[in-house]
């Protein structure tokens, strides 16, 4: 860094207060969001974020509850407001826009956008984005795993008025909501976008009041100085080196190949370069990363280990540089489509940053794979209970992966997000499914010093006549990576039986398809059964160093079998019964006649010695 | 008992407070928590207060016991029963996280051991109905096992019992049966909600703390009765109202927020009193609106008090990830007090708290050992603080230590250390500014049409310039602020509640139905406080019911005038539940249908709130005059001990009211006037 | 070496990318001229000149890196 300290001349008591308050007024438009929306996405799942941005309409701060969406909330505003040029902006005017070429993650996000004026002049912007359940397309969900170009994911929309100086474009609305298969949802939702941007626009009112445009779009400058100067002595902190890693996409859903992401992180000095120019083409199917997903995913990669207090705004890409070539996987071109670049490829990228990359510097705050799918589950139909149609985006939990001084968590959703399950009760009162199981998979979780989480176990019936589903999934093909001699993780499995039948295949075979994980439009029939499984994660260090009392309490509770006990970590355990998990009868550890389990400290230790050296 | 004590005990985290009144005497104490066995503390704050037990009539005790417990994880051993397929509910939560930016984060473990989650055979579909019935014998099987296995408390919650219960407590009667004096709790009879993981949730805590807050209660009351105690005792709970030891053992998990919930009722009771007695003026502001903020050492709990009742919410989680669902007065409890410490970060920035000095080392002036700059010694370098003083616990304050760790953090930011004090105290009133937004803005509640009740030590310290941030006019100082949640212990009374999902489009309600459903509640609710030893006449019951726009997954909860459906329910429940979401969110639409989620009935024990006597000083006032920093720079400010006051004393900032418990700083454009409760009523003066 | 506007009808609804970093070029770009080979270059502003230039520093002396 130069001589001079940053904000050397600023009220820097002031700044902290007034960041503070912008901050605030985006968790309340959030709030209002939450509150008042249709979709389970958004007042269960919290898929959305909203935005305070200054009058050039650059990012000043932002209510970080879906991580997913940094990249999008950096830049989307502002390229609108750039596109369509602040001063064809009209106070009252909202505008939308979910174009993934023009810094949307992908079509199912809307962004809104609405200038806040004071006597006529602009002074500054509010937005939000949200994730829309259904947008039409080719699958109910608007989640076409299929899909080989845009036109096949649903309705696009650059940045377009929804409001004219406060009256509705009806015009607009109407083509929006022809193409949206389940339109009531969608208006309801579009309102809680509404009214989270007055929420937004009424308390900047307040702020412009106070001080002025001039003297508030002053201090928006200096909070963004202030994140740029806070990001730069991190990156200082980091040794000066070149960083590489790799990690891949194992098919699009169109054929049956991996598309490599190549990644290098080079550090000089106080700036940073995160460069993915050799990674492959774009793919035919929809797991491509629009720019804004690439830069999402890198940013984010970082912030879970560095500068975990930064202010989020336009500041912190200012020493950052992301080379994302387009045309290549991270970074995709008009038409092609984008979908599962989101939920997909952008937890991949995080990953391989996080994990591959920065565990080279930091291995300490570093951890091994996580499952590292949204497992997307389409469905959409008609409820024979009252007739109309429904459509629902389904996602799953996972393991994550171990870390360096704590296994990694069961049953949590992707790492680049922070949405919530949809719980049973709500899922079988909404749509027409019967859930026979809900729990963690067992014996799957990736070995090590500390292991990885477990994934979760769905099992559900089709309770009405038809259910159409679609997935876009991954790591069904690559299992999740360990870290410093830990195991993989396990993969995912999306699986089928037929009514009356016991038996489950993959949807693949039964299906007859090119990609296990990536299919649209798979009719069911009432009694038909899906089975869901999640991953689990990867293992963090030797298993042959993990604590063996750790071993038999897993054991003890179910989560690792005494088989894998002994093969796997070595830990030899007597007593209880064979099965391990104590469970309901009655044979588990304490109640049986071969007494309590303990773990054979002797034999352990020879068990580990030999495995170790390879001497018997 | 005619005529005997009515004491408030609140047992916190670190001391115990209590506060009594007899007729024109009046009581306070405060002596330190006895974490090892609670109970000691509160016989030790009885005989601080120099109160005979047997003259004690009643005692409402606010108690840390069940947070205590679920902190520490020193609940009960549990079992719990599911539907099969579903004993990892508990487990796999709701997938998110506390905090979506950090890896290392952990949710909490669960309450049960896997081990312990037993599956039975026997489901219901969304609408209540049996598909597979409950198999008796798994559930024997499993009740034995546990018992085996030491086990003496069970949580049952089966899917979908929210809408029929009846498995549930099939399971429930054969448990019973199978483990004589058993504890069980079933998620229907908590809880008629979806969904499940909330639902089992709020259930397994309830469980796993009813043998530890069961025990307690008993311990107490022995040992109260065993020193001649002959009067009643009560338990506060978080929704703001009292259980008997009997009820707070079969709700234990009512517990969670006990004592921060006293303090929001002391806001009520201040608020009623002060409006009853001040006249026509004061009436007109406070009938409208009162905040209520509680400043500790290490964080503030925040409430709103509206129409002279704290707000409800009706989730309450101990930790991220392990939510129980009883109606709790809505709180915010943010890391900001006087031992919240002042720190620069990478990007040069100064921020205070939530980082806390806490009892110790404390802050740099308690010269125990701590050297960071807290907000108390920002107020000391600012001379809102008064060195030569004792305060409460011992404690006396050093002002060179202050500016020494003050100075520190006035270099980082190139500052004077005087400026610095001052900033540290505009950060840490603004992160409290921040919080009361939250309980009130977002509400669509404007905080400058409230009246400000500070509590805990540093609270009226930091009130005024608090006030001023929010465009407050008003604050009402408390008579011991220290002391508010044993305070806030008497002015409440026996409160249930229950609730019950009911999901129909509101304009094709059955009026019927929906009257049968209130009805039913109603009934139950009248056993519950006929259980309490409530007689009939005493019983007052409210109604209410949970709206929502017809797909919406929240709702808006309005009240009720009586307990009778009228026939222009449907119309005016409409009209309401418009106005209250234009209200909220600042948006509405009248062209999409309205829902019914839920319908609830709280019941209240009638009585009166007790008079808290104060008489105030005779003696003439004695003032010292001392230099203190403000913002419009340094001003002489006059020093005097607040219980030196008169009745109807009237002084104008800038002004420092030092007391045992607590100090008030009033700036320059601030005055005060002593009312005849003993309460100080600051006003904006310009 | 300048920026140029970028002229779209309003019909036109695709978009052009920065050929160093992939970012979205909006309303204008910066134009410059490879050192070898002579190629004309469209980009975001002189910063992407720069890092061009820079990666192209750092692939000289740590090829394949
Ligand atoms: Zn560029």
């Amino acid at each position: 860094m130069t001589g001079t300290p940053p904000l050397a001349d600023v009220d820097r008591v002031g700044l902290t207060l007034l960041y503070k308050r912008v901050r605030n007024i985006c968790d309340e438009m959030a709030f209002a969001m939450m509150r008042t929306a249709y979709s389970p996405i958004f007042s269960e799942g919290l898929d959305f974020s909203t935005l305070v941005l200054d009058r050039r309409g650059r990012l000043i701060a932002t209510a970080g509850i879906n991580p997913a969406m940094l990249g999008a909330s950096l830049y989307a505003a502002t390229w609108i407001i750039r596109e369509v040029g602040p001063e064809n902006f009209a106070e009252g005017d909202v505008f939308v826009h979910n174009d993934p070429y023009r810094g949307g993650s992908h079509l199912p996000e809307h962004m809104m956008v609405t200038p806040v004026y004071r006597d006529g002049e602009l002074a500054a912007f509010v937005g939000n984005i949200a994730h829309l359940a259904e947008i039409g397309g080719m699958a109910p969900g608007s989640f076409a795993a299929t899909a080989t170009d845009i036109f096949q994911e649903g309705l696009r929309i650059p940045p377009t008025k929804l409001f004219d100086r406060g009256e509705p474009v009806r015009d607009v609305w109407r083509i929006m909501l022809a193409n949206h298969r389940t339109p009531n949802n969608s208006w309801g939702d579009l309102h809680a976008m509404l009214g989270s941007l007055r929420v937004g626009e009424r308390r900047v009112g307040d702020l412009i009041a106070e001080r002025g445009i001039d003297g508030l779009n002053e201090s928006f400058e200096q909070i963004l100085d202030y994140a740029e100067a806070y990001m730069r002595s991190e990156i200082l902190s980091l040794p000066d080196g070149i960083y590489t890693g790799e990690d891949c996409m194992e098919d699009d859903g169109i054929s049956d190949r991996p598309y490599w992401i190549r990644s290098r992180i080079i550090v000089e000095g106080d700036e940073l370069i995160f460069d993915y120019s050799r990674s492959d083409e774009q793919a035919v199917g929809p797991i491509n990363a629009p720019y804004v997903v690439t830069l999402s995913a890198s940013l984010n990669g970082l912030l879970y280990v560095l500068a975990r207090d930064v202010p989020v705004n336009a500041g912190i890409v200012r020493p950052i540089k992301v080379v994302a070539p387009a045309g290549t996987i991270t970074c995709v071109r008009l038409p092609g489509p984008c979908v599962g670049g989101q939920t997909e490829f952008q937890p991949r990228i995080m990953e391989l940053v996080l994990g591959q990359i920065l565990s080279q510097i930091l291995p300490e705050r570093a951890a091994a794979a996580s499952g590292n799918t949204s497992l997307n589950f389409l469905f959409g139909g008609v409820d024979p209970r009252n007739g109309e149609y429904y459509a629902h985006y389904h996602f799953e939990g996972m393991g994550w992966g171990g870390r360096a001084t704590s296994d990694g968590n069961s049953a949590q959703i992707v790492p680049h997000a922070n949405c919530r399950n949809t719980p049973v009760e709500i899922f079988e009162t909404k749509w027409p499914w019967v859930h026979e199981e809900y729990c963690l998979n067992d014996n799957t979780a990736g070995a090590g010093r500390h292991r990885g989480g477990l994934g979760v176990r769905r099992v559900l019936e089709v309770a009405g006549d038809v259910i159409t589903v679609s997935a876009l999934s991954e790591r069904m093909k690559r299992s999740p990576w360990g870290l410093f001699g830990g195991r993989e993780g396990s993969r995912t499995r999306l699986e089928v039986a037929a009514a009356g039948g016991e038996e489950y295949e993959t949807f693949q075979d039964a299906f007859g398809l090119v990609s296990p994980s990536k299919f649209t439009n798979i009719r069911l029939r009432r009694g038909d059964r899906v089975r869901i499984t999640s991953p689990s994660g990867g293992g963090y260090g030797d298993p042959l160093e993990r604590d063996p009392a750790r071993v038999l309490n897993d054991v003890e509770l179910g989560f690792v079998s005494r088989g894998s006990a002994e093969s796997v970590y070595g830990v030899v355990i007597a007593g209880g019964s064979a099965t391990g998990d104590s469970g309901q009868d009655g044979s588990g550890g304490g109640d049986g006649a071969a007494g309590d389990p303990a773990v054979d400290e002797a034999a352990t230790a020879e068990l580990r010695r030999v495995m170790r050296d390879g001497v018997a | 008992m005619q005529g005997g004590w009515q004491v408030g005990i609140d047992t916190g985290g670190t001391f115990t407070d209590l506060v009594a009144v007899r007729g024109e005497e009046q009581r306070i104490a405060k002596v330190p928590s006895t974490p090892a066995a609670f109970d000691q503390g509160v016989l030790d704050s009885i005989t601080a207060a120099g109160i005979e037990v047997s003259e004690i009539e009643m005692i409402a005790h606010g108690t840390t016991v069940a947070t205590n417990a679920v902190i520490t994880q020193r609940g009960a051993p549990t079992a719990l029963l599911t539907t099969r397929g579903f004993r990892d509910v508990l487990e796999l939560r709701r997938h998110n996280r506390g905090d979506p930016y950090d890896i290392q984060w952990d949710p909490p473990p669960p309450l049960v051991a896997r081990r312990n989650r037993f599956e039975i055979t026997e489901r219901l579909d969304y609408a209540g109905d049996v598909v597979t019935p409950l198999d008796a014998e798994q559930v024997r099987t499993a009740a034995r096992l546990a018992a085996r296995r030491g086990i003496r408390t069970f949580a049952i919650a089966f899917l979908h019992s929210y809408v029929n219960p009846v498995h549930e407590a099939q399971a429930a009667e054969i448990v019973a049966a199978e483990v004589p004096g058993a504890f069980i709790s079933t998620s229907g009879e908590l809880l008629r909600e979806p969904p499940e993981f909330e639902r089992t949730s709020t259930t397994v805590l309830n469980a796993y703390l009813a043998p530890v807050v069961s025990d307690y209660l008993t311990a107490l009351e022995s040992r109260l009765r065993g020193a001649g105690f002959a009067g009643r005792l009560y338990v506060m709970h978080s929704g703001g109202g009292l259980l008997t030891v009997k009820s707070a053992s079969r709700f234990p998990a009512r517990l969670l927020t006990s004592g921060p919930a006293a303090g929001a009722k002391a806001a009520e009771g201040v608020a009623a009193s002060t409006g009853v007695a001040g006249g026509v003026v004061a009436a007109g502001v406070l009938a409208s609106a009162e905040g209520l903020v509680d400043i500790g050492g290490t964080s503030a709990d925040i409430a709103v008090v509206q129409g002279g009742r704290a707000d409800i919410v009706h989730e309450f989680s101990p930790r991220f990830g392990q939510p129980a669902r009883f109606p709790a007065i809505d709180l915010v409890t943010i890391g900001a007090g006087g031992g919240s410490i002042a720190w620069v970060d990478a990007g040069h920035l100064p921020h205070v708290g939530p980082q806390s000095a806490g009892a110790d080392p404390g802050p740099a002036a308690y010269l125990a050992g701590g050297t960071d700059a807290t907000v108390t010694d920002a107020n000391l370098v600012a001379g809102r603080l008064v060195a030569d003083v004792d305060l409460a616990g011992g404690i006396t304050l050093d002002t060179a230590a202050a500016r020494r760790a003050v100075g520190t953090f006035a270099e980082e930011l190139g500052l004077s250390v005087e400026d610095a004090a001052l900033g540290v105290i505009d950060i840490c009133n603004n992160n409290m500014a921040r919080s009361i937004r939250v309980v009130t803005v977002e509400r669509g509640l404007d905080p400058r049409n409230f009246t400000l009740v500070p509590f805990g030590g540093a609270g009226p310290l930091m009130a005024a310039e608090l006030a001023d941030v929010l465009g407050i006019r008003r604050i009402v100082v408390p008579l011991a602020p220290g002391v508010t949640s044993g305070l806030g212990c008497l002015y409440v009374d026996i409160t249930h509640d229950i609730s019950e999902a009911l999901i129909c489009e509101l304009a094709d309600a059955d009026r019927a139905r929906l009257q049968e459903v209130f009805d039913r509640l109603a009934a139950a609710m009248r056993q519950r406080l006929s259980d309490d030893g409530v007689a009939a006449e005493r019983q007052r019951l409210e109604y209410s019911i949970d709206l929502r726009y017809l797909g919406q997954v929240r709702a808006l909860t309005l009240e009720l005038e009586t307990g009778a459906v009228s026939e222009r329910f449907t119309e005016e429940y409409r009209e309401l539940f418009f106005g209250e979401y234009e209200r909220q969110f600042h948006s509405v639409a009248v062209d999409i249908p309205v829902e019914i989620a839920a319908l609830r009935v709280r019941g209240v024990r009638r009585s009166e709130r007790p008079h808290i006597p104060f008489s105030g000083s005779t003696s003439p006032l004695h003032t010292i005059e001392r230099p203190v920093l403000t913002r419009g720079g340094e001003v002489t400010a006059r020093v005097a001990e607040r219980s030196r006051l008169h009745i109807g004393s009237r002084l104008a900032g800038p002004l420092v009211l030092t007391q045992e418990d607590s100090t008030t700083w009033v700036p320059p454009h601030w005055e005060v006037e002593v009312d005849k409760l003993g309460n100080l009523q600051m006003a904006r003066s310009e | 070496m300048a920026w140029h506007e970028l002229d779209k009808s309003w019909h036109d609804t695709t978009v052009d990318y920065c050929d160093v970093c992939g970012n979205l070029l909006i309303a204008r770009y910066w134009s410059f001229v490879e050192p070898v080979g002579g190629e004309t270059r469209r980009c975001c502003d002189e910063s992407c000149e720069r890092l061009f230039h820079r990666l192209r520093r750092i692939e000289e002396s740590a090829p394949g890196s």
